[in-house]
């Protein structure tokens, strides 16, 4: 078929009054969502549910998916505003969209983010056009071996978020991987480290980790010292990014972009994923890597555009093979489902004005986040100037409403404190919080895929070599870590031969 | 005592009394407030789906508002282990599974046992197969018999250890003596996947599997569970008819209170859910969800745990799990 | 006592209990890993980066290194510890008492009795915020929290 007949198909849908005002909706209600840190789009998705069921098909699509990417920009939002990411995609943009916003600079941190957003939902969108079939059975060539290359792959790019020692980052990421084993073996079905507690039997939970580690350690930090001011100290400038900012930000967008459409395919763990390497090449190719972590503009631009992209990626397995690659788009099977709609190859067959009208919307939801957020930000800017005696306890309160509403458990509310202490001193001992939570989300799918191949490959380490695609995630992880460690032994063999050189 | 003096204390009493009585009748109304309705799995799945249509056509019944909250987690345990801790006051209700209450415990250390419920109904039940895919040189189960008996160490995925479906592989293996290599995942659509991309031989579905069987993705080969083919699928047999015993048995998708809900609390619920569950909304809503209408009331689904939790014992003990 | 040393140690000491906790489920081999495997590989990491780091601490110039006091100098610490306490004390009340009256209550003791904010921003703006987010989650979201013993 035509792609411009596709487009028109779609558009023609997508531009319907009545679409457009459920796209409206569900952009406006994800927004608001992931703005409260905590609360995902899934609780929001999974309320509205029932209201889709009168309505048809494609406008209920329509609507959840723009609770979906709403929920995603919002959750930036609170990232770089008030440093609580909601959840693991919203980490990477919080180490330098926090930093600016400090300084002043909420504005264009937060208006990078928006039009990176865009610009990588865009890319996204074209990219799900043009390629969805055939990456989609790429998409299935991933089985346990290549998951478990590329996390360890991942893990080694870790190491290149480190802003001071790289032992303690490595540390932490080990600890993240310990706080992952908590909670039910995947393969046994038997509980870990959970010490009898039930709620434990599901993990620790991002969310709690994340906000406390973060959001709460911050705060804890904050309220010792005797600052009894804003929390933004110098004059903010502009609202807007300006042009340097912009020659700084645009290729990281292209980059993340393409990163997070690529990752965001394979199910599980890809917006992640993709948002921290996406981090992680910006700091390595950036003349100027030592603002990272500091409020550099890249470092927000590249992962916001990644898990942007990887967002749009996720629909490929699920429009096209039927397959859920997260919580969200399992919502979302059981919406088609209920409205009869068998997602799979045959949808975009059977239903293209599904599938294409699904596809427009999205230009239209991503447009409309733009036009709804970016006047927002002067409003939230203005907050920042808040005393900060009046602006943590309601930062506060909304951390805690956040983490009690994912599970309606205490116990998360417990873990979010004591995370939260745990966070506090670990930044007063110098030991750095995102290595941890980046390593905790890894960690789970590290554990079973290696497992998992093993049980495939009766045994044989070899499964990780033998496969092409496997080898090549190791192979590179391999190239990174050298290259990594090669600096360090550079400079050892120099100042050897310097002072060899002094005696001789 | 002065008579006026009795009178009036034989007017109190009788005051007292007549006050209790009113009040009594008072609190017999039920119900009189909102009732939480829990689903033990996540939001969007089958379950969520078919409990939230179940809280929608009891709030109408009732009167009352019947609020979700999905308590995911542990396979069911989560939600088991927190209602087992609710009062048993007909304000907190909980949608679950047979397996979770019967199996579980016995492997699990948990808040929770088979007697810590009051089950209300049972509406529908799990159905799992053994699944291959569409472009696998096995068409029928024999095949795949002859196969596997030359080939041992197939491997297969699952939604998880101990799962029906994989407890029913496993017992489908015993009957045949057949030996397969089992690679957990953690949940049904992941199983499936590692079938599609070929990462495996075949996989133990769990009910998600259908939709992609009817797409031609998937090819069933033998259906665990039931007892009789199913009608729209006739060309799947069942165990019985390749000559085995049946798996474990089904697990019922159900609607349980806390133990010691009063008889005539239990009442008012279960014709309320019965009345749900028999309207057309509702079965169209199983059968696009390709599950079978199994209505029991809740004294049947309770008097079949002990068969249940001998069944499985006894499994466990013979499979080593138990000593 | 140097802030480095203390880190370090408290790392290992949790590497060293992660790997005794892993030998208990039971390791495997390399072919076959169990269900403690990942567990002892990530505790001997950690455990042995704390190593190195407590080994380090010994090198460098001891003048320049902090100390633990020297963490909190010139902090309000026991701030740190009242909001602490003060967010244990919710926690244990909200399910008795309601979740927005209790934020109410705590918002209004931070800010009144910790921060030393007028009675009218302390009562005002928990007020607003409260009630706005009530309306909010009552109304749009639906997501009722635990209205406890007053109704709300």
């Amino acid at each position: 078929m035509d792609l411009a007949d596709n487009l028109i198909t779609g558009f023609s849908v997508a531009l319907q009054p009545h679409n457009i005002f459920f796209c409206f909706i569900g952009v406006l209600i994800g927004t608001l969502i992931g703005v409260l840190p905590g609360i995902g789009p899934v609780g929001a998705m999974s309320i509205l549910l029932p209201i889709t069921f009168g309505i048809s098909p494609v406008t209920a699509i329509i609507m959840l998916s723009g609770i979906y990417y709403g929920a995603q920009y919002g959750g930036s939002t609170t990232s770089i505003l008030v440093g609580i990411p909601g959840e693991a995609a919203s980490v990477v943009t919080m180490l330098d969209g926090h930093q600016m916003a400090l300084k002043g600079r909420a504005g264009p941190a937060l208006g990078i983010a928006a039009f990176g957003s865009f610009i990588a939902g865009t890319i996204g969108i074209i990219g799900l056009m043009l390629l969805a079939p055939p990456l989609a059975s790429i998409a299935l060539r991933f089985g346990p071996p290549e998951y478990f290359a590329l996390m360890i792959m991942g893990l080694v790019i870790l190491t290149y978020l480190a802003q001071k020692s790289m032992a303690k980052s490595l540390m932490m990421a080990g600890v993240g991987v310990l706080a992952g084993v908590v909670g039910l073996d995947t393969m046994t079905g038997l509980p870990r480290f959970t010490f009898g507690i039930p709620d434990l039997l599901d993990g620790i939970g991002i969310a709690p980790l994340a906000m406390g580690l973060f959001g709460v350690s911050e705060i804890l930090l904050n309220v010792e010292k005797t600052i009894k001011q804003g929390v933004v100290v110098s004059q903010v400038k502009n609202l807007l990014p300006s042009r340097q900012d912009w020659k700084e930000s645009f290729a990281p967008i292209m980059r993340g972009s393409f990163l997070g459409f690529l990752l965001g395919i394979l199910p599980g763990g890809g917006a992640v994923l993709s948002s921290f390497i996406s981090y992680s090449t910006e700091k390595r190719v950036s003349k100027t890597p030592e603002k990272f972590g500091h409020g550099a503009i890249a470092g927000v631009a590249g992962p916001e555009a990644a898990n942007n992209a990887a967002a749009q990626a996720a629909f490929i397995p699920l429009l096209t093979l039927g397959i859920p690659a997260n919580a969200v788009m399992g919502i979302l099977l059981g919406a088609l489902m209920i409205h009869g709609i068998t997602p799979g190859p045959l949808m975009i067959q059977k239903n293209p004005e599904l599938f294409w009208g699904t596809v427009t919307s999205m230009y239209i939801g991503n447009a409309m986040l733009l036009v709804l957020n970016l006047p927002l930000i002067g409003l939230w800017v203005r907050l920042l100037r808040v005393r900060y005696a009046v602006l943590f306890p309601l930062i506060l309160f909304i951390a805690l409403i956040g983490a009690y509403v994912i599970n309606g458990s205490e116990m998360d509310l417990y873990l979010m404190l004591f995370f939260g202490v745990v966070g506090y001193l670990m930044r007063k001992f110098d030991y750095e919080p995102a290595p941890l939570i980046l390593a905790y989300v890894l960690s789970p799918i590290l554990e079973d895929s290696l497992r998992q191949s093993l049980i495939i490959s009766g045994g044989s380490m070899g499964i990780f070599v033998s496969r092409p695609i496997a080898a090549g995630f190791l192979f590179i992880a391999l190239m990174l870590l050298i290259s990594a460690v090669l600096p360090a032994i550079r400079k050892k063999r120099n100042a050897l031969v310097a002072s060899a050189d002094e005696n001789a | 005592m002065t008579i006026s003096k009795r009178f009036r204390l034989a007017g109190l009493s009788l005051m007292l009394t007549g006050g209790l009585l009113a009040s009594g009748l008072a609190t017999a109304k039920y119900p009189d407030k909102p009732i939480t309705m829990y689903i033990a799995f996540a939001a969007g799945g089958t379950t969520d789906i078919t409990g939230r249509a179940l809280a929608q056509g009891i709030e109408k019944i009732l009167g009352v508002p019947v609020t979700i909250e999905n308590k995911g987690g542990g396979g069911a345990t989560v939600a088991n282990g927190l209602l087992a801790s609710k009062k048993p006051d007909g304000y907190n209700l909980l949608v679950t599974s047979v397996g979770s209450i019967t199996m579980r415990p016995l492997l699990l250390k948990l808040a929770y046992n088979a007697q810590s419920f009051r089950p209300l109904l049972q509406f529908s039940y799990y159905i799992g197969g053994l699944v291959v895919n569409a472009d696998s040189p096995f068409k029928t189960v024999d095949d795949f018999v002859d196969y596997a008996k030359k080939n041992p160490g197939l491997t297969y995925s699952s939604s998880g250890p101990h799962t029906q479906q994989q407890i029913g592989v496993e017992a489908f293996a015993r009957c045949k003596g057949l030996v397969f290599k089992h690679m957990p995942t953690k949940g049904g659509s992941t199983a499936n996947t590692a079938l599609m991309g070929k990462h495996v031989d075949f996989v133990a579905g769990s009910g998600s599997h259908i939709l992609l069987v009817e797409q031609g993705q998937f090819r069933e080969l033998v259906t665990f569970h039931i007892d009789a083919r199913d009608p729209k699928r006739p060309d799947i047999p069942v165990m019985k008819d390749i000559g085995c015993p049946p798996t474990n048995p089904p697990s019922g998708m159900i609607v349980v209170a806390p133990a010691g809900l009063p008889d005539a609390v239990a009442a008012t619920l279960e014709a309320a859910l019965k009345q749900v569950t028999e309207s057309p909304e509702f079965k169209q809503i199983l059968i696009k969800y390709n599950l079978p209408y199994a209505y029991e009331d809740g004294a049947t689904v309770a008097s079949k745990f002990p068969a249940e939790i001998e069944w499985y014992t006894k499994y466990f003990k013979e499979t080593g799990l138990l000593k | 006592m140097n802030a480095e040393r203390v880190g370090s140690l408290v790392w290992l000491l949790l590497g060293a209990a992660a790997v005794y906790g892993a030998l208990d489920l039971g390791i495997g081999t390399m072919g076959a890993p169990g269900s403690g495997f990942l567990t002892c590989v990530a505790g001997s990491f950690v455990a042995l980066m704390a190593l190195m780091i407590f080994i380090q601490s010994f090198k460098g110039d001891p003048a320049a290194q902090t100390r633990v006091a020297d963490l909190w100098a010139g902090c309000n610490w026991w701030r740190a510890v009242a909001i602490s306490i003060l967010i244990i004390l919710f926690i244990l009340a909200f399910e008795t008492l309601g979740f927005f009256l209790c934020s109410f209550i705590l918002l209004l003791v931070i800010m009144r009795w910790l921060e030393g904010l007028s009675w009218k921003t302390s009562i005002l703006i928990p007020v607003i915020a409260i009630g706005c987010t009530y309306l909010l989650f009552k109304t749009i979201l639906k997501i009722s929290l635990p209205a406890g013993i007053f109704g709300f």
